[in-house]
């Protein structure tokens, strides 16, 4: 069964990380940059001595597994995807058993840092915690693993719309809307997940810089990291561009227009997070910041967007470009550089991509 | 014998298909309707790879209590296939031939009979609709089927694949196996004789005279 359990994961786990390396970007930032080791210790130690805190990451491993049972559950109904439903056909114990490796793969990150947990408090000769760690782990990958396994091998439709498909049928179909359609339509859960991750980023460095109160600096970061996040979607958008807005191709659209369109897209996308920042910071921040803040996210995701045109890239591909741009405009960020000329410079040269996109096409037809 | 009682498929409150009482003995049965009939839903459930009402039996095997069993005797291909851009023909060729079954030098015949083994190891985003068809056409024929049921088996093929592939049908049909295949245009092929058709129309199957 070597040939099925490799095609599993390479759909499957592969596919996960793939989806969310940007996710995974700012976990890695947030949980190993702005805390250290020692810090990471400590907190294990505490944690340890007092089990009813294990509450806590429990809680945070929760929201990890339903990302990656939805995950696989919007995989499940994708049209390229019917032949998991042959899964079936594996006996029941080698089936089980790779859907618990498979589940044990997606839970990875947790598995470790739950390890970790347990060492320390086997470390502090607390074997309640030990014990209790163990177990907790253990049920949530059966679980979890269960109710992959009931949905990998259930009938599905892939007609089949979200939940939200009534609200939806309010919103206006002008083009700018589109990928937002689908969005919601199609990938419901993603878009939810980016959201609520991006967020609550935002919100954190509100926090931060509420505690903090003098620099803005703070402000921009966060919401650096909130449109790392959020690059996610200018992957889907590219994808829903080339599978179903290909027509437009054929269409006499300018090049201008289309900037805008896409541009209003990502501007409607990044709402939340404005909404969150005029929210909270219209009392305590100059407007002019308030104003030039959004640019920053907005403009970025502009440009990932465009850089599909100067190159085809898979997921993997992308996040190496999100990853290096992100950590270039920590630093400049940092240097007191102000945010809103890299927004500005980012928009010119998203611009500059999309004229000259689909050149040496032109030339050749002519 | 293929069964069908109290069948009912719906999107959300509307209704596509509904047959009480159907059943295909052996043989090449041919169902025929327009576009947006419902054949495929009919053949997607059929598969059981979409969900419905009532109950769908192959040899006294239910779809919904006997899934492995039902689903090792009955073999599908889509009307339009589509699989992961990223796997390769020969890992789903590979993936099927196992959870199929397929007896040993099968999977070497069937390549070689539609000509797939020349670009199995290419990854699947690269096919032409062509290529994805036949691909998915061997994977119909892995194992040991009892039906084969194929989803307008020969669109998007050329003339050369049609002929191999009606071949095929001939063959599999004269060593037992019975088919069940739509069209959405009237289907006139030398070598394979439908020995039953049905017409999907107002939302029910409905056998031809």
């Amino acid at each position: 069964m070597k040939a099925v359990k490799r095609v599993l994961r390479r759909a499957i786990v592969n596919e996960f990380y793939k989806a969310n390396a940007g996710f995974f970007l700012v976990v890695l930032g947030l949980g190993f940059g702005f805390l250290k080791a020692p810090q990471h210790i400590d907190i294990a130690s505490v944690i340890a001595m007092r089990p009813i805190f294990y509450l806590f990451p429990l809680g945070l491993w929760l929201v990890y597994i339903t990302k990656t049972m939805a995950f696989v559950f919007r995989i499940k109904k994708l049209p390229e995807n019917t032949w998991l439903s042959y899964l079936d056909l594996m006996p029941s114990s080698e089936r089980t058993i790779t859907i618990i490796h498979l589940q044990a793969l997606l839970l990875a990150p947790i598995l470790a840092y739950g390890s970790f947990l347990a060492f320390m408090a086997y470390q502090l000769e607390q074997w309640f915690s030990v014990s209790l760690v163990i177990f907790a782990h253990v049920i949530l990958l059966m679980i979890s693993a269960h109710t992959v396994d009931r949905k990998l091998v259930s009938a599905v439709d892939a007609k089949d719309q979200s939940s939200f498909q009534n609200v939806i049928q309010y919103l206006p179909k002008v083009f700018p809307m589109l990928f937002i359609h689908q969005l919601i339509g199609r990938q419901a859960i993603l878009l939810l997940g980016i959201k609520l991750a991006s967020m609550a980023i935002v919100i954190g460095a509100v926090f931060i810089y509420q505690m903090e109160g003098t620099d803005l600096r703070i402000m921009s970061l966060g919401l650096l990291l909130s449109s790392a996040v959020n690059a996610a979607l200018c992957f889907h958008y590219h994808e829903f561009e080339q599978n179903q807005l290909m027509l437009f191709k054929n269409t006499s659209i300018s090049k201008a227009k289309k900037f805008i369109w896409f541009s209003t897209t990502y501007l409607i996308l990044m709402l939340p997070e404005i909404a969150i920042l005029l929210g909270n910071l219209s009392l305590h921040v100059d407007w002019i910041f308030l104003l030039k803040a959004p640019l920053l996210p907005f403009s970025l995701l502009v440009f990932f967007h465009h850089l599909f045109y100067l190159k085809q890239m898979s997921m993997a591909g992308f996040t190496k470009y999100i990853f290096f741009a992100t950590v270039i405009l920590f630093f400049v960020i940092l240097g007191h550089f102000d945010p809103s000329i890299i927004a500005v410079t980012l928009l010119l040269a998203s611009y500059f991509i999309l004229q000259i996109s689909g050149q040496h096409s032109k030339t050749v037809e002519s | 014998m293929l069964s069908l009682h109290q069948f009912e498929k719906s999107f959300g409150s509307q209704v596509i298909l509904k047959i009480e009482d159907l059943s295909f003995v052996q043989g090449i049965h041919w169902v025929k309707g327009k576009n947006g009939s419902g054949k495929s839903t009919l053949f997607n459930c059929l598969a059981g790879l979409s969900p419905f009402k009532g109950e769908i039996s192959f040899n006294d095997l239910s779809l919904k209590k006997s899934a492995e069993q039902y689903k090792f005797k009955v073999n599908y291909s889509q009307s339009e296939p589509l699989f992961p851009a990223f796997l390769t023909g020969n890992e789903m060729i590979n993936f099927f031939a196992k959870l199929k079954k397929a007896p040993s030098g099968q999977v070497e015949l069937l390549t070689k009979q539609l000509s797939v083994k020349a670009y199995a190891d290419q990854p699947c985003g690269t096919y032409s609709s062509g290529m994805t068809k036949k691909l998915s056409i061997v994977l119909a024929f892995l194992g040991q089927p009892e039906l084969i049921i194929l989803d307008e088996p020969l669109i998007t093929l050329d003339t050369e694949a049609q002929k191999l592939v009606s071949e095929m049908i001939v063959d599999a049909h004269s060593k037992g196996v019975s088919f069940l295949f739509s069209t959405h245009q009237d289907f006139d092929n030398a070598l394979i004789k439908a020995s039953h058709s049905y017409i999907v129309a107002n939302h029910s199957l409905e056998a031809e005279q």
